[in-house]
């Protein structure tokens, strides 16, 4: 009881600094203190409360047994994150994004594919992950090939989307003003076209990450090699092993987190001048 | 460019037709203005001069001007280039060496070369007006088109912005879309206003522009104009 008397204590403390760092805006990088001081505040919440409470560790392992095992399983946890995030969701996000902007192109040229194209996309994008990986596993094989092509197929479509109406985003008299200089397509299409989709590609790119991730990882249910973190999930669920699961749960966390965060750097370097990105980047 | 610029014949899109019977001629080296009621085919007109005759279908004989350059309300400048770069864009686009001394004196004749290396939003709407300008003039065509370039500028700027482009667009064979008779009757040494029947032609002033807005003969034309523009047709 006195554990989470001391815990609530804490909690209140680092709030009440948090509100007066929030309110203080003299003070420097307030903006990364501020939800480091929550975090911690939440996990010394959860370590007090587990631990007062004696949580049975199968519900909720406390948080300091969590990074405890992240560290002992450190080398289990780097061959996981090699199979399914690099060999699977990786390469399966490059080659379904690179095929989507490609297809992309062909699409906003060629509106017969448009009319034949983005239906069956539709359909496919309507196709549950659950029926879909049991069938790519069965053609692809047990290991990462098989992730890779639930990649391609999850990613493909919204990055598709998202760049054809990049591409249309460009106005008709824009258009014409670039033809009476006398340029080629391709020209057109490099200088002016693609840069002008490019704050829609990045949409489509964002939300195709996360649903690499969750590809991969949720394919490994259906057949895969020893290893992998969908694989690990699901045998130290059964091993109640619930430290590594959540061990893997904390890799994906970071990996989630460092993946936008790259994406955005790229994005803010790219489309500085879109009104989305001035608005953010304005003091 | 001394052949005569003409078109004659009718347009429609869609199978809508959008104007019959037209007989348009510009002439060399002079000012031509083209007014009337909005959607009367203006634009139509414009962009078939352009070469830009995508969904167009015209019917008629149109001698081709080769290049030309256009200008049109919105500035279209690309917000991801700097002003530099966007008066260089025509070169850039063809693959062509990017001649930069010659970008730098037309940014200087528009009264911008201080701005050169901003982005066009940090500019205000007169100025990015003036950015296009100067695109045009990089261009350097003996056919410029322009389509109601200042209508979206405050009446001040557009003044301003009047006066130079007659400045520097002098001796070159200009198309004027504008529903502003005031600026028609600076600009024009051709006035004609555009109706679903035909075109009808307006004395225009015989000073040279751009002529002063109090001039009497100015004054005269425009209100000219004005009574023509609101008799029923
Ligand atoms: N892409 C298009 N599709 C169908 N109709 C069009 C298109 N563009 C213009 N029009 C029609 O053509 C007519 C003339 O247009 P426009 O030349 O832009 O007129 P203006 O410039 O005189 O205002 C309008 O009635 C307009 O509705
Ligand atoms: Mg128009």
């Amino acid at each position: 009881m006195i554990m989470i008397l001391i815990a609530i204590l804490i909690w209140a403390a680092l709030f009440y600094l948090n509100i007066r760092l929030s309110r203080s805006a003299s003070l420097p990088y307030a903006g990364a203190i501020v939800p480091i001081i929550f975090g911690i505040a939440l996990l010394v919440l959860w370590e007090a409360i587990v631990r007062g409470l004696s949580v049975p560790r199968v519900l909720l392992p406390p948080p300091s047994s969590i990074v405890a095992t992240f560290f002992t399983a450190l080398p289990i946890l780097f061959t996981d994150f090699v199979q399914t995030v690099v060999k699977g969701a990786l390469s399966g996000y490059i080659l379904g994004c690179s095929a989507a902007i490609g297809a992309a192109i062909l699409v906003d040229q060629y509106s017969f594919l448009r009319r034949g194209l983005l239906p069956i996309g539709n359909f496919v994008a309507a196709l549950p992950i659950i029926g879909l990986a049991p069938i790519l596993v069965m053609w692809f094989g047990f290991d990462w090939e098989s992730k890779a092509a639930v990649v391609v197929v999850m990613v493909f479509f919204p990055v598709l989307v998202n760049a054809v109406e990049g591409l249309q985003d460009t106005d008709q008299m824009q258009r014409d003003l670039i033809r009476t200089y006398g340029s080629s397509y391709w020209q057109a299409l490099i200088k002016l076209r693609l840069p002008a989709a490019l704050p829609f590609i990045f949409n489509g790119l964002k939300i195709a990450s996360t649903l690499a991730l969750i590809g991969a990882i949720v394919a490994e249910f259906f057949g895969s090699p020893v290893k992998g973190m969908g694989f690990r999930i699901s045998t130290a669920v059964g091993q109640l092993n619930l430290e590594l699961v959540w061990a893997e749960i904390l890799v994906v966390a970071m990996v989630g987190t460092g993946t936008y965060g790259v994406l955005s750097y790229f994005e803010q370097r790219l489309t500085f001048w879109h009104p989305s990105q001035r608005e953010r980047t304005k003091p | 460019m001394n052949q005569l610029l003409r078109m004659t014949g009718s347009a429609a899109i869609d199978g809508t037709p959008i104007f019959s019977q037209l007989d348009l001629v510009l002439t060399p080296h002079s000012w031509t203005c083209l007014l009337g009621a909005s959607g009367v085919g203006k634009s139509t007109v414009l962009r078939l001069f352009a070469g830009l005759a995508e969904g167009i279908t015209f019917n008629g004989s149109l001698s081709k001007p080769g290049c030309v350059a256009m200008m049109a309300q919105q500035d279209l400048l690309m917000p991801w280039l700097s002003v530099m770069d966007n008066v260089l864009l025509g070169a850039s686009l063809r693959g062509e060496r990017a001649d930069k001394p010659r970008a730098r004196d037309r940014l200087e004749q528009v009264g911008l070369a201080d701005h050169a290396d901003k982005l066009p939003a940090a500019l205000s709407g007169g100025q990015r007006q003036r950015v296009a300008l100067a695109r045009t003039l990089m261009e350097d065509r003996a056919v410029v088109l322009l389509d109601e370039p200042f209508s979206a500028l405050d009446a001040l700027t557009r003044a301003q912005m009047q006066e130079l482009t007659a400045e520097l667009l002098a001796g070159r064979t200009v198309l004027l879309v504008t529903h502003d008779p005031n600026e028609a009757a600076r600009l024009g040494q051709t006035i004609l206003i555009m109706t679903p029947t035909g075109l009808v032609d307006i004395a225009a002033p015989t000073s040279p522009i751009p002529r002063d807005i109090h001039a009497a003969d100015v004054l005269r034309a425009q209100a000219d104009l004005f009574d023509h523009l609101r008799r029923p047709t």
